[in-house]
């Protein structure tokens, strides 16, 4: 195994490893699994398995932006979400987009077999806050006006509006259900069955998937870099991390061979602390330096 | 060496670094020329010329070589005057102006010499730099070479290269200590002094902090990371406790109990 590869299959091991534990239900014949309720920052939807083998969902945890969402519009506040984000965005930044998050990884694994080209170096970090900012307005607006309309007797939304839409604004557009509940389950339906019944909801979805998909070869981590709200949430986090990446200037020797690495297209040779928000502290720079100029290490 | 600019590390927002000037067209470097059908890169003089006219920001390329054509005819003329002069006259002339009572004059002329310019001081640091790895070179040369020339050559020539470096030394810490007190810029890789303000090394392109950087770098309080992320952590186990009471941590259960309607949006018509 080459020294370059060991971090990337580190990594593939502990996000599958990661990925069974989070969906442990799914073996619920042979294991006897429960839910945990811990909400963990990755796209790991709590709807894993409905219509795939049996319609119940195989999640044993919860994906934290569909928590804060359904919290949120139900008027409630989610400390227990918001508290676990704390603790750890605390200790490791957005550490858990670049090891555990399926999604994220399946569109490096993309991008590495492409070639590792990027032909769209544009980063649009503003999207990303504006996306997470209209989710969370959308949900909060939602959430206050129900309780309101509650609190003051007065009839609900009921049929008026679309109430799974405001519910979780960013579940129904959400790439990486798409991608591992509805197309396994619309595939299923098809060998089984031989017809495909496809909304136009979920044909819009499906193009979303395949547009992010195609551009994950010529470019690394789309999603990741541009639209993920969770992921910019966590990213926040990366200023004040126990775990950072440092660069010792000294040493360093700007061959840039850990920018050519990085999937996230940072500009790591201006930076001495890695506390940008679009570090996922994959290691794959430390990993590439051949003058060890790069190391983790305690934030103080 | 890259043909074209936009490979080049010293290229930025349409603008050589390295030659102070703006590139209109990327894809040919100025400081590239075809010679008999091949790509070579241009003189160092030739280069110092456009450097010169950089510092006075002419708006293109094509006008830097305009310049560079404009001066390269006078020096033509001073030229051919020269030749008329006899070398003989020449040698005539140095010895007759140089009496033995001049000497104390021309100290004087040298005491009242302006102090050199930052650019001039860099210049030479930056060349006895060069000469100095080159004599650090000939010494690990001569060692590989001792068994051939024997010992005493070998001592001999050590001793004068050492001597040498030596002074090369001292010389190089007179001129840092005077360029860095006038804002030069010594490069953390290469060791080389650079212009106040430079973005980049001249030399190894290195690629320098701006002043706001390295104003934020020294106000940098230590210690102010770590405690946020403690508060972070006392503030976020504070909530994981409140939300617990609050029966949060039955509710997200029961939300993976059921599949989710927002997250199946377009599944089921």
């Amino acid at each position: 195994m080459k020294a370059r590869g060991k971090i990337m299959h580190l990594r593939v091991i502990l996000a599958i490893i990661s990925f069974i534990l989070m969906n442990l239900r799914f073996f619920e014949p042979w294991i006897r699994a429960g839910v945990t309720g811990i909400s963990l920052p990755v796209l790991n939807c709590f709807s894993m398995g409905v219509m795939i083998v049996v319609n119940k969902p195989s999640s044993t945890v919860v994906c934290a932006m569909g928590a804060l969402q359904r919290m949120l519009a139900r008027g409630q506040v989610p400390l227990l979400v918001i508290g676990s984000l704390l603790v750890i965005g605390a200790i490791l930044g957005r550490a858990f987009c670049g090891w555990i998050c399926p999604f994220g990884l399946i569109q490096e694994f993309l991008w590495r077999i492409a070639g590792k080209k990027n032909k769209i170096p544009i980063e649009v970090s503003f999207l990303q806050d504006a996306v997470l900012l209209v989710v969370l307005l959308t949900t909060v607006l939602y959430g206050l006006s129900t309780a309101g309309m509650i609190f003051l007797k007065l009839p609900t939304y009921g049929n008026i509006i679309d109430e799974t839409f405001y519910e979780g604004p960013f579940c129904s557009f959400c790439p990486s259900a798409t991608l591992l509940i509805i197309l396994p389950s619309r595939i299923l339906e098809a060998v089984y069955t031989g017809v495909v019944t496809l909304t136009p909801w979920a044909i819009l979805r499906i193009a979303i998937v395949a547009i992010i998909l195609f551009l994950s070869l010529i470019t690394p981590r789309p999603f990741c870099r541009w639209i993920c709200p969770l992921g910019v949430l966590m990213g926040y986090f990366n200023k004040v991390s126990v775990l950072t990446i440092k660069r010792n200037s000294e040493i360093c020797v700007n061959c840039r061979l850990c920018e050519i690495e990085c999937p996230m297209n940072i500009d790591i040779t201006s930076y001495d602390k890695l506390t940008t928000k679009r570090c996922i502290k994959c290691m794959s720079c430390v990993n590439v330096c051949a003058k060890k100029a790069l190391r983790l290490e305690v934030n103080k | 060496m890259p043909k074209d600019c936009r490979e080049c590390i010293f290229f930025s927002n349409n603008r050589c670094l390295k030659l102070g000037i703006n590139i209109e067209d990327p894809s040919s470097p100025p400081c590239l020329r075809e010679e008999q059908g091949r790509i070579v890169s241009l003189s160092l003089e030739d280069l110092e010329k456009i450097v010169s006219i950089g510092e006075r920001k002419p708006s293109s390329v094509e006008e830097v070589f305009a310049e560079i054509s404009e001066q390269e005819e006078v020096p033509a003329e001073v030229e051919v005057e020269k030749e008329e002069v006899s070398l003989e006259e020449l040698i005539g002339e140095k010895t007759e102006e140089l009496p033995a009572e001049k000497p104390p004059v021309e100290i004087v002329q040298v005491a009242s010499k302006p102090e050199p310019a930052v650019e001039d001081l860099i210049k030479e640091y930056n060349s006895i730099l060069e000469n100095l790895e080159k004599n650090k070179n000939n010494l690990i040369t001569l060692e590989e070479l001792r068994d051939i020339i024997g010992d005493e050559a070998y001592e001999s020539q050590r001793r004068e290269l050492e001597e040498i470096i030596e002074e090369q030394r001292r010389k190089l810490e007179e001129l840092e200590e005077k360029a860095i007190s006038k804002g030069a810029i010594k490069c953390s890789q290469c060791g080389a002094l650079n212009l106040p303000n430079s973005k980049v090394c001249t030399r190894c392109g290195y690629r320098f902090a701006s002043r706001a950087e390295r104003k934020a770098k020294e106000k940098r309080k230590p210690g102010k990371r770590f405690f946020f992320a403690i508060l972070f952590l006392l503030i976020g186990s504070v909530l994981i406790y409140q939300g617990m009471i609050n029966g949060d941590w039955s509710y997200l259960q029961s939300l993976i109990k059921i599949p989710c309607s927002s997250c199946l949006k377009g599944l089921t018509p």
